[in-house]
């Protein structure tokens, strides 16, 4: 309630009273059971009682029960029917097969469709709009949504449970076999339904929102279908993972579903919450939580001698795979918006830690040369650790792709500044990456073309071409020549945002004296 | 000193070359229902949105009993109730559940909640509605429960962007009183409407903004003097009109008679002293006289006189 001074209430003649803080004459009113009750579910996230209450009164919810229930009845019959007819154990395992089918397209398309929906109507009917003026936050609605999905999850598992008994009875599969693959039912139905509310939360976007939403609901069907298909030979991969074999896989994939999930969570979260609003500090942790995690998952599940690739490796696919992180870091409004600027930590300390993670062109790319040590250095250290020496060629081809990163983006961070220091601006840096990139690849084989009359093989020329010089140079083991040109380029960038940076970190220290000596 | 409920200090936002709300300021204090007025387009729902804390203003602040909404959005949300023009309750929940919905994430816990839902529901005239879907309610009554919703946490300021928009005349009358009884309980409210005589009738102060400007603010009658150069005069006549027109046609200060019927009307350019003399002069010149007032400009007429109309 609020903590507002409240002046007295007025009686009116007719009518209840106008409502206030005291509702202790009502509150006597309510019986022990209500009570109790309203306790116990106080802990939960308002979201889940609410989807939960409108998925009890909805029609799609009990129909897909019902649906599930009858389909499970035809398994038994089937198993019925033809016991006797062969080995037992075959009926167990069709029918278990058969259980998976039909569990398939619930947990991989109705829950996440049933999600993607639900965000799609809140975002649309502007019911957000009233969420955000109460204490929930986008993270919470995003909870909220995951958590009423795994309770779907264990309805329909349990609507399962008798079929998943009987096949284990029936001697067709193990324990550990359908256990794994209950846990990557569960993973996958968390997954797609956070990419569900994600494409939800994109329908915000008026101009293309519609048209990604409708892929991504297409996608899911495509990938639910797939999974169906594929049923077989993905319960005979189980079934030889349960054997001991390929763990190092199995975890790198579910630690992949892990970081996708969390990223999809943390975009649509993104999405929803105001331009103004910090939208940059939790993709900059992310990113570099990801080096420890990565590293250390490689280090404890590989064996020691294969350390001296997957290490450097692990740096340059990280370079990579999160160049949307620099990009979208370095290439944002160069000033903290009001609200974030509340938020620069008062303390000095805390404020110079804070710097490469708070929003702002100048200091993305602070947060890209921190990160790009932070992945390069381990990459290259970490095998002497484990008693191996890196592979210079690997160390080196990871080297050269943070060089093209730091490159690329520090030139869209250079020109982010040039032009104006508005929201559109943002984006059309960014798009005008898949340009300058364009030119820098097509630009040098159409002189080959020209001059030449045919493209032989890498030249000097083709330097900025991220793709053809690690790609054939790949083949060659031939770095040194664009290692050095890139390192040239590369800190000619950094040169040209030094003022960028400055300024980023000027302006934090000088919102943090601020704030001192407001309160002082 | 405490601070005022509402202060508005230089608020200004853009979009794009767009300048919605332009350096606008203004004040109200607990307990006053001020109508906020003017053309479409005029920045009126992104000043109330930035109020909400749902938006943010590219310069300058704004403060809630003293709280900023930019420092401080979550103290401010705890203060203030924002009902949005648009208002569209879930699917599949009857009214007490998505009451209850609501209760819940403004953070109302255990009896208390129960207790908060059900006596927001009976003020709002919804009690013999809770079982009902919460889609399938009228216009009017949709528009009471999403007031429930918004009154849920005990706001000390109400922002009401269109509140009346699509009410039937009852309605809008229930609605009314429902306002007056929350301005009574202390509460503060800020209302945005097309229909200003509703606006006048309820409010005690206006902010009229045009273009994101303010372009006047204040009480109403005292905007209504100010903005009027003289005194519109009707005076109700037993007897002959014609004859009674013609006198006052030939006293200094007024201007503009005519006769529409009923009244003798003119505008008169003195002061309330000159106005009691021409009073006395014409019953001594035996013009029997049943009524003689001063007609006070509304708020259609203050709103017609400050601003163009001109839409951005």
């Amino acid at each position: 309630m609020s903590d507002a001074t409240v002046e007295p209430r007025v009686e009116l003649p007719d009518g209840p009273e106008a409502p206030g803080p005291d509702t202790r004459a009502e509150e006597q009113r309510i019986g022990f059971g209500q009570s109790f009750w309203a306790r116990v579910s106080d802990r939960a996230n308002p979201i889940l009682i609410r989807e939960l209450h409108q998925a009890i009164r909805s029609k799609t919810f009990p129909a897909t029960l019902l649906l599930s229930l009858a389909t499970i009845v035809i398994i038994a019959l089937l198993v019925a029917i033809n016991v006797g007819r062969g080995s037992v154990s075959r009926f167990g395992s069709h029918a278990y097969l058969l259980a998976v089918i039909c569990l398939t397209p619930l947990v991989i398309l109705v829950v996440p469709m049933t999600a993607l929906n639900s965000m799609r109507h809140e975002v649309a009917d502007g019911a957000l709009d009233h969420l955000f003026m109460t204490r929930l936050r986008p993270g919470q609605i995003i909870r909220g949504k995951v958590y009423a999905t795994l309770i779907q999850f264990v309805l329909y598992l349990s609507v399962f449970a008798p079929v998943l008994a009987l096949t284990y009875l029936l001697r067709g599969v193990d324990v550990p076999q359908i256990v794994l693959t209950l846990v990557f039912a569960l993973l996958f139905c968390v997954a797609a339904t956070t990419a569900g509310i994600l494409l939800g939360a994109v329908s915000r976007w008026k101009s293309v929102g519609a048209a990604l939403s409708g892929l991504g609901s297409i996608a899911l069907m495509l990938t639910a279908l797939g999974m169906m298909a594929g049923a077989e030979p993905l319960q005979r991969t189980l079934g030889w993972v349960v054997r001991g074999h390929g763990y190092q896989e199995v975890t790198a994939l579910i630690l992949t579903i892990v970081a996708g999930t969390v990223l999809c969570a943390m975009t649509a979260a993104s999405i929803l919450t105001h331009p103004y609003e910090n939208r940059s500090t939790q993709f900059r942790v992310f990113a570099l939580v990801l080096a420890p995690v990565g590293f250390l998952t490689l280090a404890l599940c590989f064996r020691r001698s294969y350390l001296s690739d997957l290490l450097p490796g692990y740096s340059g696919v990280a370079a990579a795979s999160l160049v949307l992180f620099w990009l979208f870091a370095a290439t944002e409004q160069a000033r903290l918006s009001p609200r974030v600027r509340t938020m620069v930590p008062k303390r000095r300390w805390l404020a110079i830690a804070s710097i490469p993670f708070l929003p702002g062109s100048g200091r993305g790319m602070l947060f890209l040369l921190l990160l790009a040590l932070v992945y390069m250095v381990p990459g290259a250290l970490l095998p002497f650790l484990f008693g191996q020496s890196p592979d210079h060629y690997a160390v080196r081809a990871s080297t050269l792709g943070w060089l093209y990163i730091i490159f690329f983006v520090g030139l869209m961070s250079w020109l982010r500044g040039k032009v104006p220091q508005t929201i559109r601006f943002n984006w059309i840096t960014r798009s005008m990456l898949v340009v300058i990139l364009a030119i820098c690849c097509f630009v040098p084989l159409l002189i080959d073309l020209l001059a030449r009359g045919r493209i032989r093989q890498w030249n000097l020329l083709h330097v900025l071409n991220p793709f053809f010089t690690l790609g054939d140079l790949w083949r060659w083991r031939e770095l040194m020549t664009p290692m050095i040109t890139m390192s040239v380029l590369a800190g000619i960038m950094v040169v040209l945002n030094l003022p960028a940076i400055r300024a980023g970190i000027a302006e934090v220290l000088a919102e943090s004296r601020a704030r001192r000596e407001r309160e002082a | 000193m405490t601070a005022p409920l509402l202060q508005l200090e230089s608020i200004t936002r853009s979009f794009g070359k767009l300048r919605a709300v332009n350096n606008l300021s203004f004040e109200m204090g607990k307990g006053e229902i001020f109508g906020f007025i003017g053309p479409n387009g005029a920045g009126k729902t992104t000043t109330m949105r930035i109020l909400a804390t749902l938006d943010l203003p590219d310069r300058g602040d704004a403060f809630v009993e003293g709280m900023s909404v930019l420092a401080e959005p979550r103290k401010v949300h705890n203060r203030v109730g924002f009902m949005s023009d648009r208002f569209q309750a879930y699917p599949n929940l009857d009214v007490i559940q998505y009451l209850d919905f609501f209760a819940r994430a403004y953070g109302l816990r255990g009896k208390k909640r129960i207790a908060t839902v059900r006596s927001v529901a009976t003020f709002c005239g919804l009690d013999t509605f809770a079982d009902r879907p919460a889609t399938g309610l009228s216009k009017g009554m949709g528009q009471r429960l999403h007031l429930a919703k918004t009154l849920l946490h005990d706001p000390a300021l109400l922002i009401l962007d269109e509140p009346a928009a699509g009410l039937d005349p009852h309605a809008r009358i229930e609605f009314r009183e429902l306002l007056r009884e929350l301005a009574a309980a202390g509460k503060g409210v800020l209302i945005s409407s097309h229909i200003l005589s509703e606006l006048s009738e309820t409010c005690d102060g206006v902010i009229v903004i045009e273009k994101g400007k303010k372009v006047v603010s204040g009480k109403i009658g005292e905007i209504a003097e100010g903005i009027k150069k003289h005194r519109h005069v009707q005076v109700r006549l037993l007897g002959d009109a014609e004859e009674a027109e013609r006198w006052f046609l030939t006293q200094p200060l007024v201007t503009d008679v005519h006769f529409d019927g009923v009244f003798v009307t003119f505008d008169f350019q003195g002061n309330d002293e000159q106005m009691a003399e021409l009073l006395a002069r014409a019953i001594a010149a035996e013009i029997k006289i049943l009524e003689f007032r001063q007609r006070q400009a509304g708020l259609e007429e203050i709103f017609l006189s400050t601003t163009k109309g001109n839409l951005q």
